[in-house]
């Protein structure tokens, strides 16, 4: 059996068990397991190579950043902040047609700078967005698509948990893709806004009649209280990110820092008690052990792939049939793609890359650069069929039961196509990145 | 309800205490490990102002976190397992599940008893990571300023992905159990909270 061959049939055997629904850290440990067998011929050699796997691949202080960076996503999360962001946004933007919408994606883009998981936003927003948007007359596929389609800004706004994920699976230093991620994620944001303003300006029935109603709308909000709910906000991301950005904290540190500053955020808004934050520091630990398995055992899987060769032959095919970077590229969104329609967000990460980056290293390519563009195609798949992991949760978090689930796919898809023309930019223009 | 309890065979009214036991141990380690995280964030906050305002780092954070964050993921992974949040793909099963029983269960034994071998043997290695480490006494760090030895890690990692392994056999008999009608499905219901 010949590497490629060897590649194709664990490629194809781990779809297969994942998606029927196997433990998926379970699929490429086990994998990985058999095929180190198989090519050194020794058992003893395979089982040890696997429990120094499952220890030295997280044994770095590096990886203390994903329970840091989860612990102050969860913490914000039951700290009342997005609905208070969204009523600054609506304040802001409360005389423009289409205002809600756009106060929606800004609030999404804001509370994405402190949390890094959409699913997240997803909930929350569907509750605290979509009934004020619904009781000011928007369509509902407009109102449902806005809150699925900004949800997606959490994982690419940093801190994201896709992108650590990516960040050590491609063997990148988070901090240059968190630095590298927050232009294409204003972009995106802007693209949202402009899209709704457009949908404002030629469908104005889509967006309700809510400038009749400006004035009843913020009734309890001025000025001084939307500075005073927005500045210990606005310092915790220029603590979080700007300590990254000018280089006064590793992101651990920046994790940790940030964990702290919303825990005694929390604190200050009355949100904490002993149980709930036990609650919430368990669950933690739950997403950090899954998270950081899913790494160990996509690390087995591409330390086996090194091992039968797999990645030399790739590269030899596809420098034989002279496929181009863009060529390749173009094959791997479709791949991503058509993946996303069926599994979430890291899986697709942690399965695909240990194949698709030896590749691209062939070309020189700045992995950096293909992490963004990874994260936003991989993100596509929250908001397609059958399988939309962020419509399934705007769904199950509506109140109105008049909304269906094909309403919500509807609604999501000019969102997900923006997310197209985004990466089709970024494709085009590295320098939005790379600067 | 099935029949009185005592026609049940030896091995059923084995399982309760036995189980009992199981997962007050998963649940001990989930709460130490809640507790690393909480010493963690602290540790390294206590670091960066430290660093900041007195301009010397705390020896030893590193190396602390770096066996942190390793126990972390062992100490919770049984209790992830058991409350249902290890990560798979679970909308064709759901399906199956829905459609036809017994086919899902079926598959449920499969996948659960890969689960088992898995991390019989990750157990099996960290067992002997463990010794090795214990016997070679080995450290991070550096003699002299700081140095924290690796076999608690160690034990760590090989408990937890025994009883990890313990678990996934646990749900693999019940399971099979359900399967053949030998459990009663009433008791059985609850799947993934507390009382696997």
């Amino acid at each position: 059996m010949t590497g490629l061959e060897t590649g194709i049939i664990s490629v194809i055997g781990i779809l297969f068990f994942v998606i029927f629904g196997m433990y998926i850290p379970v699929v490429l440990a086990l994998v990985s397991l058999i095929g180190t067998w198989f090519i050194t011929s020794n058992f003893e050699i395979a089982v040890f190579l696997l429990s120094q796997k499952s220890v030295e691949t997280i044994s770095s202080q590096e990886f203390a950043v994903i329970p840091l960076f989860v612990l102050m996503g969860l913490l914000i999360s039951i700290s009342d902040i997005a609905r208070e962001t969204f009523s600054v946004a609506n304040y802001v933007f409360r005389k423009v047609s289409g205002g809600l919408g756009v106060a929606t994606v800004a609030a999404n883009a804001i509370f994405a700078s402190i949390t890094g998981v959409s699913i997240a936003s997803a909930a929350v927003f569907t509750r605290v967005a979509v009934p004020e948007m619904l009781r000011f007359g928007y369509h509902p596929r407009l109102a449902v698509g806005i809150v699925a389609g900004s949800s997606v800004l959490g994982m690419l706004i940093p801190p994201s948990i896709l992108l650590i994920v990516y960040a050590f699976i491609a063997e990148v230093s988070v901090g240059s893709l968190f630095i590298g991620a927050i232009v294409p994620g204003l972009i995106l944001s802007v693209f949202y806004c402009i899209a709704i303003l457009v949908v404002g300006r030629f469908r104005p029935e889509w967006v309700g009649q809510e400038q009749l109603t400006a004035s009843e709308q913020n009734d309890d909000m001025n000025l001084a209280k939307a500075v005073k709910l927005l500045a210990p906000i606005v310092l915790l991301i220029t603590l979080v990110i700007g300590g990254i950005y000018g280089g006064f904290f590793t992101p651990t540190e920046s994790g940790a820092v940030g964990a702290a500053g919303a825990l005694i955020l929390t604190i200050a808004r009355k949100r904490l008690t002993w149980s709930t934050f036990w609650k919430v520091t368990v669950e933690t630990g739950h997403v950090t052990a899954s998270i950081c398995f899913m790494i160990i055992a996509a690390s087995m899987y591409s330390s086996m792939l090194g091992l039968s060769g797999v990645p030399t032959e790739l590269q030899q095919w596809v420098v034989g049939s002279n496929f181009g970077l863009l060529e390749l590229i173009i094959a791997y969104v479709v791949v991503v793609i058509i993946l996303g329609t069926l599994l979430d967000s890291i899986s697709i990460i942690l399965i695909v890359l240990p194949i698709f980056i030896p590749l691209l290293n062939h070309f020189g390519v700045d992995l950096v650069w293909f992490g963004i563009l990874s994260i936003i195609v991989v993100e596509v798949g929250l908001l397609t069929p059958p399988l939309g992991i962020a419509v399934f949760v705007v769904k199950s978090s509506l109140q109105d039961n008049q909304i269906s689930l094909k309403d919500i796919f509807f609604g999501a898809m000019p969102f997900a196509l923006i997310m197209l023309i985004v990466v089709a930019l970024i494709a085009v223009f590295p320098a939005l990145i790379v600067y | 309800m099935s029949g009185p309890i005592e026609s049940r065979p030896l091995v059923l009214r084995l399982m309760k205490p036995v189980m009992w036991l199981l997962n007050l141990a998963v649940a001990s380690l989930n709460s130490l490990g809640t507790l690393f995280i909480i010493a963690m964030m602290t540790l390294i906050c206590a670091d960066v102002v430290s660093r900041n305002l007195l301009d010397t780092s705390l020896p030893g954070v590193i190396e602390l976190t770096e066996l942190g964050i390793v126990s972390v993921v062992f100490l919770q992974i049984a209790d992830t397992y058991r409350s249902g949040k290890l990560m798979r793909s679970d909308g064709v099963i759901k399906a199956i599940e829905t459609k036809t029983p017994r086919i899902g269960m079926l598959l449920n034994i499969v996948f659960d008893i890969t689960g088992a071998v898995l991390f019989f043997y990750i157990a099996k290695g960290g067992q002997k990571r463990f010794s090795d480490a214990w016997d070679g006494g080995y450290y991070l760090g550096n003699q002299g300023s700081f140095t924290a030895p690796t076999w608690p890690m160690e034990l760590i990692v090989a408990i937890g992905s025994s009883l990890l392994c313990l678990l996934f056999f646990a749900s693999v008999l019940r399971n099979t159990g359900l399967l053949f009608g030998i459990v009663p499905s009433e008791a059985n219901r609850t799947r993934g909270s507390s009382n696997v």
